[in-house]
C-alpha cells in the first residue's frame, strides 16, 4: 500500500513536471509561432504523462493527454496548423490534467468521466473540424457584453463570426515579452524536512571545524593545517550551498503569472503584457508560497481596473498594450516585490469620499493627508472605489486580504498612484531567513550585525581626530562634509563602556530620510548572514530585528535601524516611512559626490564608484617613479591629479591638508587629488553630453541649476595611468626568485615575468632556494606555500630571521584565497600574498616593489 | 532511591495499573534537587559561550548557539529567587522543548532520570510562597527527601 503511494506521489511529481513544460511550451509557442524544438518538447512532455498514466492505470488521464498528443502530432507532421484556438485548447487540456492529478493526490483515484467535454473538443480538433473548434473556442472566449468598446480595427471583434478563415493568428500576439521561455531544468524534489536535516548537520559541522581549526593552530603540523584548511573551504561552501537550497528566486513565483495574465486578458478583451524585471532576490520558499496570493490578487486588479480597454488607452494616447511589471530588490534589509501597471491609477478625491462615506475618517484630519497617505486606507476591509463589482475581481474584498497575508509573514504593503501613468504597488517582506549582506561591528567584545543597506559610508576617527566628535547640549555631532551629522554611540545603547581607546568607526546610516553616525570600536567583517528570528522572549526587546550565526559559531544580534534611530529620536519623517524610505533609496542610486579641483571648476563623480574619502597631509605623499603614490591600508595607493588628464588648471591647495577620494579601479585603489569636497547631491534627468569634449567627462549635469561636470572615472584611470600600468618599467637590477614544488606554475609565472621584462628565476626544491638566496642577488621571492621539504612559512620565516636576508621582499603565491593563511604569512613577515594566477595583480605587485627599489 | 519501583506489578495487572508512571529528569541547582519532565528534555550540552542581549528581560541570560540552532537561556534562579545565576565553566544547559519554543535552563548538575508514580506527587503545600509557587508542578515524596518537579512552560514563559 504503502509502495503504492510512493508510485503514486512519484506520478503525480513527475506530471507536474511535464504539465509545466507543456504549458510554458505552449504559451511560448503562441508568441513565437510554430517553432519546430518547441513542439518537439511539449509532444513529449503529453508523452510522458501518457506513458505514466498508463502504466499507473489511470484511464482518463491517459485518454486526454493521449487526444493532446494527437493533436500535437498532427501539428508536428504540418497536418494541421498551429493557431491561438488549438492552443487555448491544449491549454485547457494542460489544466484538466493538472486538476485530473490534483484529485488523484487527496483521493488516491481518479475521478472518472471528468474530461467528456473536452475529450470530445479535443477530438473534434484533431480531426480538422473547424467548426467544433469555433465552438470550443466560444466557451473559453465570450466577450463581457459592456465590454464591447474594443478596438474596432482588432479583428478580435469579428472573431465569432470570421471563425472559417482563421488559419494562423499565432504571430499576433508576437509583441509578448519573452522573459519565460526556458523550459524547466531537470532537478529533483525534496521535502523540506530532510532538508532542514542536512541544514542542522551542516551547521554542526561547521562547528566542529572550527573546534578542529583552534586544534590545528596549536600544533605546529603544516600538513594539517593544509588539510584542515581545505577542509574549512570545503565546509564553507557545502554550508553556503545548503542555505541556498531552501532560497528562490522570486522569478520561480513571478512566472507562474504569464498564463494567468493571458488568459485574463482574453477575457477581459484587454491586451496586457508580463514584463518580469529584476528577479534574482531571493526568498525562503516558504515566504515565496506565501506570497503567491497576494500577488494573483494585486496583477487580477490591475488587469481588472487598473489597465484600460484598448479603445480607451488609444484614447489617452497611450500604446494599446498595458503592461504589468513585476520587480524585486532588497531595500533597508528587506525584500521588495512591485507589482506595476501602467492603467489609470487611482482617483484620489473618489477614496476621499469614500473614506467620509465609510466613516474611516473625519473630513478634517483628511486634508492634513498627502495624497500618498490617503491612497493607503484602500487596504481597509471592504474599501472598494468602484462603483460595480465585476467577475474578476472588485467585490470589496481583495486588497484587505493581501494587506492582512502579507502582515502575517511580518511584511507591508504599500501603494503609489502616478495619476494616468498607473500605480504601483509595493510589498516589502522581512528577511527572516533570507540572506542579507551586513557588516559586523564591535564593542567591547559585543559583537553586533548591521544591514549593509542602511550603510553609507564609513569613518575611521584615529585617536588624534576623537574631537571632531562635538559636543552640544549633550548631542554629539560630527561634521560631515559642512553638515552635522548626530552621532549615536552604541556603546551607550547597550549600556557597556568602549574597550578601544586607539581608533573610533563611524557607521554613516540611512535610517528613511535620516542620516546618522553609529559609533563602534571596530569594524568586524562583511558577510553574508542568515536572518533568524529573535525568540518571542524578546517581544518587548528593542533595537534588534533578528539574530544571526557567524562563520565562527559566534552569535551576533541584528541592529534594527530604524529603532536605533529611534532610541534617539531619530525618525524617519511622518507616518508614510516607507514610502519617503524609497524613494530616498531610489534617489541615492544617482547620488554624485562634488569636488573641486582647480579654482573655479566643480567635479561630480558618481557615489558608488567612491569607495572612502580620505584626508591626508601632503608630507604622507610618496613617489615612485614619476607618480604620487601613498600607503592606504597597507598597499601603494597611486594618486591622480585631475590637471594632467584633462584641461584644467593646476591648482595645489595651500597648507598641509590633502583631501582624495578613492576609487575603487579592478580589485586596486586610485585615490583623486582634490581641492575640497563640497557635498553629496542627488540627480535626476538627463546628462548633457554634447557640450564638453573632454575625453574624461561623462556629461554635464544640472542640480539646482548649476552645471556640473561628471567625471568618466575608469577613462581618467586608464589615461593617467595606461602607459605607466601597461609598460612597466624594470629596473636591471631587479632579480626575482620564484620557488614552487609545481613545474607547471613554475613555467606559467615565469613567462608572465619575463614577458613583462623582468629577470626571473625560478627554482623547484625550496632547500635548494634558500640557499640561492643566500647569495643576497634577489630582491624579491616568490613563494609558494605547500612545498616539500621546507614549506613556505618556514621559506619565509628562515628569510626573515637572517639578519643578512631579511630585507628581501618576500611575496606568497598561493593557490588558496584563505584569509587565515595570509595573515600568518604577513606576520611572519611577507610582504604580499597573491593568489595564483592573476596575471594582471601578479605584475602590479611586482611592479610595486620595483618602483619602491627605485625610491630606495 | 527509588526502591519503590520494585512494587511495580510484573504481569501488569496489579495495584499499579491504574497509576501513571511519569519518567523526571532530576538536576541538581544552588544545592537543591529539582525535576522535570523527562520528556521535555531534548538534550544536556555543558556550557556553551553566552552572547547576552541588551535590554531583554531580567530573566533571560542571553544566548546560545546549539549547533546552529540559537536557542534562549533562562534564569532560573532568577525566576525562583528573584537573585541571578552566577554561570561557571561547570554550569550544564539543560535544553528544554517547552510551549515557548526550545530554551536552556542553566543548572549546576545534573542527576538521574526516575520514575515516579502519580501517588509519589502531591501538590505544593498551600503555605509555599506565591512567587514559587507558580514554578512548581508537583512535589514528589521520595524515600529521603522531596523533590520539587518544576513546570517547564512555566519556567520557560515569556513576560
Amino acid at each position: 500500500m504503502s509502495q503504492n503511494l510512493e508510485n503514486l506521489e512519484l506520478f503525480i511529481t513527475e506530471c507536474d513536471e511535464s504539465l509545466e513544460q507543456l504549458e510554458s511550451g505552449l504559451l511560448e509557442l503562441e508568441q513565437k509561432g510554430p517553432v519546430a524544438e518547441i513542439i518537439d518538447n511539449i509532444f513529449r512532455a503529453a508523452h510522458t504523462i501518457k506513458g505514466s498514466a498508463r502504466l499507473m492505470g489511470f484511464g482518463s488521464l491517459e485518454k486526454l493527454s493521449h487526444s493532446m498528443e494527437e493533436i500535437l502530432e498532427k501539428v508536428r507532421s504540418n497536418e494541421t496548423t498551429l493557431n491561438s484556438n488549438i492552443i487555448s485548447l491544449l491549454l485547457k487540456g494542460t489544466d484538466a490534467l493538472r486538476s485530473g492529478t490534483y484529485h488523484l493526490a487527496e483521493h488516491q483515484e481518479e475521478n472518472a468521466c471528468a474530461f467528456e467535454h473536452l475529450l470530445e473538443d479535443l477530438k473534434l480538433c484533431s480531426e480538422g473540424t473547424l467548426t467544433a473548434m469555433g465552438a470550443a473556442t466560444k466557451a473559453i472566449n465570450v466577450p463581457n457584453e459592456d465590454e464591447q468598446d474594443w478596438d474596432s480595427a482588432d479583428d478580435w471583434k469579428d472573431f465569432p463570426v470570421a471563425v472559417s478563415s482563421i488559419t494562423n493568428i499565432a504571430p499576433k500576439t508576437q509583441s509578448l515579452e519573452l522573459t519565460h521561455s526556458m523550459p524547466a531544468k531537470p532537478s529533483v524534489k525534496i521535502d523540506v524536512d530532510s532538508l532542514d536535516k542536512i541544514m542542522n548537520l551542516v551547521e554542526e559541522l561547521v562547528l566542529c571545524r572550527n573546534q578542529l581549526i583552534q586544534l590545528s593552530q596549536s600544533q605546529n603540523n603544516p600538513s594539517l593545517q593544509t588539510t584542515v584548511g581545505a577542509i574549512s573551504t570545503i565546509t564553507s561552501e557545502l554550508q553556503e550551498r545548503v542555505m541556498n537550497t531552501r532560497m528562490l528566486q522570486v522569478g520561480t513565483l513571478f512566472n507562474r503569472y504569464h498564463r494567468m495574465v493571458r488568459d485574463l486578458s482574453q477575457n477581459l478583451g484587454k491586451k496586457v503584457n508580463l514584463v518580469i524585471e529584476n528577479q534574482d532576490a531571493e526568498l525562503d520558499r516558504n515566504m515565496l508560497e506565501q506570497l503567491k496570493d497576494p500577488l494573483s490578487h494585486l496583477i487580477n486588479n490591475a488587469m481588472d481596473h487598473g489597465i484600460e480597454s484598448p479603445s480607451e488607452r488609444k484614447l489617452k494616447g497611450k500604446p494599446q498594450e498595458g503592461k504589468i511589471v513585476l520587480n524585486s530588490y532588497h531595500e533597508s534589509g528587506q525584500v521588495v516585490i512591485e507589482v506595476r501597471d501602467d492603467g489609470h491609477g487611482f482617483n484620489v478625491e473618489k477614496i476621499k469620499q469614500r473614506i467620509v462615506e465609510k466613516g474611516l475618517m473625519p473630513e478634517i484630519e483628511l486634508l492634513k493627508l498627502s495624497e500618498d497617505e490617503v491612497l493607503q486606507n484602500i487596504f481597509w476591509p471592504g474599501f472598494s472605489t468602484l462603483d460595480t463589482a465585476t467577475l474578476i475581481s472588485g467585490r470589496g474584498v481583495g486588497l484587505d486580504v493581501v494587506k492582512s497575508n502579507i502582515s502575517s509573514i511580518g511584511g507591508q504593503v504599500t501603494v503609489q498612484s502616478k495619476g494616468d501613468h498607473g500605480s504601483v504597488f509595493k510589498l516589502h517582506i522581512p528577511l527572516t531567513l533570507a540572506v542579507i549582506p551586513a557588516i559586523t561591528v564591535e564593542v567591547n567584545r559585543h559583537i553586533f550585525a548591521i544591514p549593509q543597506s542602511h550603510l553609507q559610508e564609513l569613518i575611521c576617527l584615529e585617536k588624534d581626530e576623537f574631537e571632531k566628535i562635538e559636543s552640544i547640549e549633550h548631542v554629539e555631532t560630527y561634521r560631515l562634509r559642512g553638515k552635522l551629522l548626530p552621532i549615536i554611540r552604541l556603546g551607550d545603547l547597550i549600556g557597556v563602556e568602549s574597550t578601544n581607546s586607539e581608533q573610533y568607526f563611524v557607521l554613516v546610516l540611512i535610517c528613511g530620510d535620516q542620516r546618522f553616525g553609529l559609533l563602534v570600536d571596530q569594524i568586524r567583517d562583511i558577510e553574508e548572514i542568515v536572518v533568524k528570528p529573535l525568540s518571542p522572549h524578546f517581544k518587548n526587546t528593542q533595537l534588534f530585528m533578528g539574530v544571526t550565526l557567524l562563520g565562527n559559531g559566534d552569535i551576533a544580534l541584528i541592529l534594527d535601524i530604524i529603532s536605533v534611530g529611534a532610541q534617539k529620536n531619530i525618525k524617519p519623517n511622518d507616518s508614510s516611512s516607507v514610502l519617503e524610505a524609497t524613494a530616498f533609496r531610489t534617489k541615492t542610486a544617482s547620488t554624485a559626490l562634488l569636488f573641486h579641483v582647480g579654482a573655479t571648476e566643480i567635479f561630480a563623480i558618481q557615489l558608488s564608484q567612491v569607495r572612502r574619502l580620505e584626508e591626508i597631509r601632503k608630507s604622507q605623499i610618496e613617489y615612485s617613479g614619476p607618480r604620487e603614490v601613498i600607503q592606504s591600508r597597507g598597499e601603494i595607493m597611486p594618486l591622480i591629479k585631475l590637471h594632467e588628464v584633462m584641461e584644467i588648471d593646476h591648482n595645489e591647495t595651500d597648507g598641509d591638508v590633502q583631501n582624495l577620494v578613492v576609487v575603487g579601479y579592478h580589485n586596486k585603489e586610485v585615490a583623486i587629488k582634490v581641492n575640497e569636497i563640497i557635498d553629496s547631491i542627488d540627480f535626476e534627468g538627463e546628462l548633457n553630453t554634447a557640450i564638453i569634449d573632454e575625453p574624461c567627462v561623462l556629461g554635464t549635469m544640472m542640480v539646482n541649476d548649476q552645471p556640473y561636470l561628471l567625471l568618466d572615472t575608469i577613462k581618467m584611470i586608464d589615461l593617467a595611468f595606461k602607459p605607466v600600468l601597461k609598460e612597466p618599467h624594470p629596473s636591471v637590477d631587479f632579480k626575482i626568485l620564484y620557488v614552487d614544488d609545481s613545474s607547471f606554475f613554475l613555467k606559467v609565472v615565469k613567462k608572465y615575468l619575463e614577458e613583462a621584462g623582468y629577470d626571473a628565476a625560478t627554482e623547484i626544491s625550496s632547500v635548494k632556494a634558500l640557499e640561492l638566496v643566500q647569495s643576497g642577488e634577489f630582491d624579491l621571492l616568490l613563494v609558494d606555500l605547500e612545498m616539500p621539504e621546507i614549506n613556505g612559512f618556514q621559506f619565509i620565516q628562515k628569510v626573515k630571521e637572517n639578519p643578512n636576508l631579511a630585507h628581501i621582499s618576500i611575496v606568497v603565491l598561493s593557490s588558496i584565497a584563505s584569509k587565515r593563511d595570509k595573515d600568518l604569512a604577513l606576520e611572519m613577515g611577507a610582504d604580499g600574498y597573491l593568489v595564483k594566477i592573476d596575471k594582471e595583480e601578479l605584475l602590479e605587485k611586482v611592479q610595486s616593489f620595483v618602483d619602491k627599489e627605485v625610491l630606495v | 532511591m527509588s526502591n519503590e519501583l520494585a512494587t511495580v506489578d510484573t504481569f501488569g495487572v496489579g495495584i499499579h495499573q491504574a497509576q501513571k508512571l511519569s519518567l523526571i529528569a532530576t538536576f541538581q541547582f544552588e544545592d537543591e534537587i529539582f525535576g522535570v519532565d523527562a520528556l521535555k528534555v531534548q538534550e544536556i550540552v555543558r556550557f556553551q559561550k553566552m552572547t547576552p542581549v541588551p535590554h531583554a528581560p531580567d530573566y533571560i541570560l542571553g544566548l546560545i548557539n546549539l549547533r546552529g540552532q540559537i536557542v534562549t537561556a533562562i534564569d532560573l534562579k532568577f525566576r525562583l529567587t528573584g537573585q541571578h545565576v552566577k554561570i561557571t565553566e561547570q554550569s550544564m544547559n539543560l535544553i528544554l522543548n517547552t510551549a515557548h519554543g526550545t530554551c536552556s535552563v542553566i543548572v549546576d548538575e545534573v542527576g538521574d532520570v526516575m520514575e515516579v508514580t502519580e501517588s509519589q506527587q502531591e501538590s505544593p503545600p498551600e503555605t509555599m510562597s506565591s512567587g514559587l509557587k507558580k514554578y512548581v508542578l508537583t512535589i514528589c515524596k521520595l524515600e529521603k527527601k522531596l523533590l520539587s518537579i518544576l513546570d517547564c512552560d512555566m519556567i520557560t514563559r515569556i513576560e
